[in-house]
This record gives C-alpha cells, sequence and structure tokens, in this order.
C-alpha cells in the first residue's frame, strides 16, 4: 500500500516498453524516491559507463506518499550518472509530475537507451508510446510544454529539456511546469544524449493507502501541530529569498565569486525586493506551504527567483539589479539550464576578466554581457562553447584554479563554507559534487547556535543531516518541511500500512548514503575528491562575521578522517565490508 | 514612512516605584519581523515597527517584549550582522529577527 506496485521501462533504442512489479524487497529498505531510484539505477548501470552514452539511464522515482494529501510530498526524484561531475546524480524536482506518475499506475519511470531521431514520451495511464519531436528539437522548455500541452490536453504534465540539454551542456537540467526544475548536475544533458525532448504523463488511477481514516488523522495531527508553524511558514511568507539578508547578516552570502561573504547590494536582491514585484504565491501538489513566489519584473515572467538564483547569479556576480536576476533566470528556465552552475560560471569568467588571467568581456556588475551567456552557453556559441563546459573546465583551459569553485566538477551553492565549517564537509563529501541538499549544516551554524568556526562535533552533524535528507526525499517529504524523524515514521507508516520506526528510517538513510558512496567508489572516487578549493583554505573573507578568518586545511582534513571513521569507511573514504554487510548493501 | 510606536514596552516593562514611563531613558529600535514572525506585529502593521525599549536591553529582552515565543527566533541581526542575544541595543539600531530556516 502506498505504492503503485509497478515499475515502467521505456527503452528509446528499441521504442518499446515493458514494466514490470516493483521490487518490493528494495521498497522496505529504500521506501520510494531517492533511495529506491538510487537502488533500481545502481542494480543496472555499470559506474564506468560514459554518462552521456545510451548505457546511462534515466530513473525517475515517486514515495509512497506520492498522490496522497500529506503536505509537502508532491516532489519527484530523478537518478542518473552526471556528466558534470561522473558522479551518481539524484535531483529533485517539484510540481505535479511525481503524484502524476502515480495516478498513471507507476512508483516509477525508467529510460534506457537512445533514440536515432530526437522524441517525446507519452505515458497516458497504461498507453504508452514514444513519437518525433522533430519539431519541438531546437525549442525552449516553456514552447515545448506549451505545445505538448495543446497536442495532448492540458492534463498532461510535462518534462522537458531546452536547447542546454539538446546540446549536451552539463549543467543543462530538466524543466516541468514551465519554472520547476531537476537542476544540478546536468539530467538534462543525459535527457539529450538520449534524444528525448520531453516525456508527458496522464493518470487516472487512485492513489490507496492502507486506512484511510488512520491516514487522515495522522496528516491531519501533523498539518496542524508539525508543517503549519513559525518553523516552517517562512516559506508560504517569504520563500527561499529570505535566506539572502539571513546569508548575508552572517557573512555567508557569495559575493563575486566567493571573494566575500556580504554583499553591499543586498538589500536590492533580497526578500523584501522580490515581494515587492511578486505577483502571487505558487505551490506544488498537496503542499500547504506554498514556497513560490510568482513574479514579474524586468519584462519577463518567472516563479522565483529562489535563493540559490539570487546568491549565484546576484551578489556573486556582483549583479543589485533584481530586474536583471529575474531576466536571467527566466531565460536559464527557458534555455534548460541550471541557474548556480550557469551563475557561477559566469562569476568565475568575471573574476578572470578582472584579474587579467583571460578576457571575457564582463566584469562583475556588468549586466549586458551577464544576460546574454545562457543563450550562448546553452547554444555553445562564442564564449559559451568554454563557459558551457563548466568551471573546472575553464580553470584547467584558462587558469585560476585556485578559486575555481567547485567541488567534483559540480560548482558550489549559495553557502560560503568559510561562515559555517562544517558545509565545507558537506559539500566536499555529498554524493553528486558541491551540493547544499544533501546535508545543511549552516542552519546550526550560520543561523542557529552552534559555532561556525570550529570542525568540532561536524561530522557527526553532517553524517545525521545526510542521513535524515536521504530519507526524507525518499519518502518523498520537501526540503521545507522541517519535519523529526518521529513524525517521518508515522507518516511512513500511515502510507505503507506497517510499523515503521525512526530507528528504522535513520538506518535506511544511512544505507542509501553507503549506496551512493559505493557507486561513486566504483567510479574511481577517492578522499582527494572529497576537498574544497583552495580559496576557502588559502584566502579569507574580507567583511561580515567571518572576515578575517582562515579555515585551515590540516582542520578540515582532521574532521574527514573523523567522519570516514564514523561511518565505517576506510582512510580513504571506501565502504567497508562489514559496514556494507551491516547495512545489506550488496 | 510612517512605523507604528510599538506599546508593548509600556505595558510590559518594570518600572521604578513613582516613576512615570516618560522620565526611563529609552531607546528605539527599528524591528524588522522576518518570515511568519510578522504575526508578532500589531494587526495590520506589516513587518516593520519601532520599539522603545529601555536603556541597557538585548536582543532577547527584545524578544520578550514582543511576545515572540524564543524557539521560534533562530537569530538576530543588528545593523545588518548577525549578533548573540545578549547584545545590548542602542539607540537607532535596526534589529532583524529571522525565524528557524530549512532546506536550502
Amino acid at each position: 500500500m502506498g505504492y503503485a506496485g509497478k515499475v515502467l521501462f521505456i527503452d528509446l533504442t528499441s521504442g518499446t516498453h515493458r514494466t514490470e512489479e516493483l521490487n518490493r524487497t528494495w521498497a522496505q529498505l529504500y521506501f520510494g524516491g531517492k533511495g529506491l531510484g538510487v537502488k533500481y539505477f545502481v542494480s543496472m548501470t555499470a559506474p564506468s559507463i560514459d554518462a552521456l552514452s545510451p548505457e546511462n539511464r534515466v530513473v525517475l522515482m515517486t514515495g509512497p506518499l506520492a498522490g496522497t494529501i500529506a503536505p509537502c510530498s508532491g516532489r519527484l526524484s530523478v537518478t542518473t550518472k552526471s556528466p558534470a561531475s561522473g558522479t551518481i546524480l539524484e535531483c529533485g524536482v517539484g510540481g505535479t509530475v511525481g503524484p502524476e506518475i502515480k495516478f498513471a499506475g507507476y512508483d516509477g519511470i525508467i529510460i534506457e537507451g537512445r533514440a536515432n531521431d530526437p522524441v517525446y514520451a507519452v505515458v497516458d495511464d497504461d498507453k504508452v508510446s514514444v513519437h518525433p519531436a522533430g519539431d519541438l528539437w531546437g525549442r525552449g522548455c516553456h514552447d515545448t510544454e506549451l505545445m505538448l500541452k495543446d497536442r495532448l490536453g492540458e492534463e498532461f504534465r510535462v518534462i522537458s529539456i531546452g536547447q542546454a540539454g539538446e546540446n549536451l551542456v552539463p549543467m543543462a537540467c530538466l524543466t516541468s511546469e514551465l519554472y520547476r526544475q531537476a537542476g544540478r548536475g546536468g539530467v538534462g544533458a543525459v535527457f539529450g544524449s538520449k534524444r528525448l525532448k520531453a516525456l508527458c504523463i496522464r493518470g487516472r488511477k487512485p492513489v490507496r493507502v492502507p486506512d484511510m481514516t488512520e491516514f487522515m488523522k495522522v496528516v491531519g495531527e501533523l498539518m496542524r501541530e508539525d508543517c503549519l508553524t513559525d518553523t516552517n511558514l517562512w516559506a508560504r511568507t517569504d520563500g527561499t529569498p529570505l535566506l539572502v539578508e539571513a546569508s548575508n547578516s552572517a557573512g555567508i552570502l557569495p559575493t563575486k565569486n566567493f571573494q566575500d561573504g556580504v554583499f553591499e547590494g543586498f538589500k536590492t536582491i533580497n526578500s523584501e525586493s522580490v515581494r515587492s514585484v511578486r505577483q502571487r504565491k505558487n505551490a506544488c501538489f498537496a503542499c500547504t506551504l506554498a514556497c513560490g513566489n510568482y513574479v514579474r519584473s524586468g519584462g519577463a515572467v518567472v516563479e522565483g527567483p529562489e535563493y540559490e538564483t539570487l546568491a549565484l547569479a546576484g551578489s556573486n556576480c556582483g549583479i543589485s539589479d533584481l530586474d536583471a536576476v529575474i531576466r536571467f533566470n527566466a531565460a536559464c528556465d527557458d534555455l534548460g539550464l541550471d541557474t548556480i552552475s550557469t551563475g557561477n560560471v559566469v562569476a568565475f569568467a568575471m573574476e578572470l576578466t578582472e584579474r587579467g588571467i583571460h578576457d571575457f568581456g564582463m566584469r562583475f556588475g556588468d549586466i549586458r554581457p551577464y544576460l546574454e551567456v545562457p543563450g550562448l552557453i546553452a547554444r555553445r556559441e562564442g564564449i559559451g562553447s568554454d563557459l558551457a563546459q563548466g568551471v573546472r573546465y575553464v580553470a584547467e583551459k584558462y587558469g585560476g584554479r585556485n578559486f575555481a569553485m567547485e567541488v567534483k566538477g559540480l560548482e558550489i551553492p549559495g553557502y560560503e563554507p568559510r561562515g559555517a565549517w562544517g558545509m565545507g564537509l558537506a559539500y566536499a563529501t555529498s554524493d553528486r559534487g558541491a551540493c547544499h541538499m544533501r546535508a545543511w549544516p549552516v542552519a546550526d551554524e550560520a543561523y542557529g547556535t552552534l559555532d561556525p568556526f570550529t570542525t568540532e562535533g561536524k561530522a557527526a552533524l553532517v553524517i545525521g543531516g545526510q542521513h535524515y535528507n536521504a530519507i526524507k526525499f525518499s519518502l518523498i517529504v520537501c526540503d521545507f518541511w522541517a519535519i523529526s524523524m518521529e513524525n517521518m515514521a508515522r507518516l511512513a507508516s500511515a502510507a505503507t500500512g506497517r510499523h515503521v520506526t525512526s530507528e528504522e528510517l535513520e538506518r535506511a538513510g544511512e544505507r542509501i548514503y553507503n549506496t551512493t558512496r559505493l557507486f561513486n567508489v566504483r567510479a574511481g572516487f577517492r578522499r582527494a575528491a572529497d576537498t574544497l578549493p583552495d580559496r576557502i583554505f588559502k584566502e579569507t573573507l574580507k567583511t561580515g562575521r567571518a572576515a578575517g578568518r582562515t579555515y585551515p586545511k590540516e582542520e578540515f582534513e582532521r574532521m574527514l578522517s573523523e567522519y570516514y571513521a564514523l561511518r565505517g569507511w576506510d582512510e580513504e573514504g571506501v565502504p567497508t565490508p562489514t559496514k556494507l554487510e551491516e547495512l545489506e548493501i550488496s | 514612512m510612517e512605523y507604528y510606536q510599538h506599546e508593548m514596552f509600556h505595558r510590559n516593562a518594570p518600572m521604578e516605584h513613582g516613576q512615570s514611563v516618560s522620565e526611563i531613558p529609552s531607546c528605539g529600535v527599528m524591528v524588522v519581523l522576518h518570515g511568519s514572525l510578522e504575526r508578532y506585529a500589531p494587526p495590520g502593521q506589516g513587518r516593520r515597527m519601532i520599539v522603545h525599549l529601555p536603556r541597557g536591553r538585548t536582543m532577547a529582552d527584545l524578544i520578550d517584549i514582543i511576545g515572540i515565543p524564543r524557539q521560534y527566533v533562530s537569530f538576530g541581526a543588528v545593523n545588518g550582522v548577525r549578533r548573540e542575544m545578549n547584545q545590548e541595543l542602542k539607540d537607532g539600531d535596526e534589529v532583524a529577527l529571522f525565524t528557524p530556516l530549512s532546506g536550502g
């Protein structure tokens, strides 16, 4: 119960499809979403494959809560191998596409192979078909989605790529419902490599829970007592733009390619400014928080900009003009580009230009070239042909390696690690490169009561966060509901009909994290890759709470060793056979 | 822009015997209640207001005076920089209060 009981496989090479019964053993061990998606992916895919080869797969997986009225349960997990980092890549997308897969009668959809010519796939309950997409190829995500809805019907949910994905740009994302993205690590390029322009889904089946009365009771109680409280309602009043001022106050707002943690122009890109151009709020399926801000400004319409965009494409590029950030955001959404990586590579090019290392024709704060870059990247034209390859590539080609702000090839999100030392460990040990969604110790360090400038206790803090998020994104519950493990266990029990404890969820989180690590180890990653850019260890921030402080590399390395030891991994970061056996991982 | 002159201090602050409100040395701080903390402002007020405090009061005192349960304030900033709860407030300070934040 809670599950549809079927997984759909679409083979683009042959244009055929098949369904399999859901693997119930895996569902018990991994629950759904990230965990189950990762389990399916690693069981079928060799870690050594080229991410853009037909051997790569894309696993779209729902959780047992998808399609129910459980709040904040409307997201979808997407797993593949990343063309940006070469690691396993799991990312999430909101909106309604996840529940729609469940309504169509599937827990997950697995895309395999490669089509000869561009195609789009249609899943209409039990009817599955693949169609030529020649007329859609070359179009942005917005055109693509609207044309497909015109063709198929408004009820269809669409997940598509733009020109960036078609051109195999490693920072290309998937877009759904015009403004929602599975953003990081280049899953859009994997779609492009398969010549899959879009996936369209309509479902009309029910989602069942074992005991409706009990389920409604649990959901009602948790909604009142845990969800709609002052701990979470910032998402409704503001959404993520609130983090601009919070991060700036804490001295961790990335500024001018992470040269500083305080941005003098923050007031024009903060939440109050975003609220001033907000038209309305927007929510995912079954969400009571409605974090989305639908804004219109500067001639552009966008659901956003989210904090990550305001930080990486705003302060980190020295841009304080909100209209410009909104236009940049709208362009990236339509072209199918991750704003975190795109903002980062623009900022890196600006610093390279200012330092005279290579002239990309733009300096911090230059709006005109900044607005041109997303199109150049997506089409791989002019400077876009280099910038499309990401910060690591540009640094290797032109220099600036010590201030290339990436981990494992994935650009760093919006939390400066020198002002939150545990966040540095979270970036270094994330399963997909620099990522803020695996553990988020800044909540305790920069915004909470823990000392941000120590490594004491941070290894355990990061591990706890990684397990918590791994299972949260498996059930699936949105990041923005700060739900306790105990209450997640109540939801899981009510949805699946078996007694699930918080200890079981914690252990499943650990199992998931070790499963992703094992894939990465087998793909060749070891301790040397679990690190941070030299800038973090060798340069100090100029202003704010962390001004003048260094983040000593030796302390980071000591914390990393402690992290491995606590995890039961060896000194190279490889899970030991004992640990794998304990977690029932093969 | 006009801001509400917060009255809570006048109801809650301890006064010396025989002392009137106007005789207490006080300072005015601009308070910005971020996120859902806005609902602790007087109705219709929005998220900005001026609060008058006796001199020597801290950010923690301010939170108590406004009446926000402490667990719903993750941190506060004074004049744009995060400060500890025992930070003493001065006349003209701008104090920003934030709820717990999750996700990213």
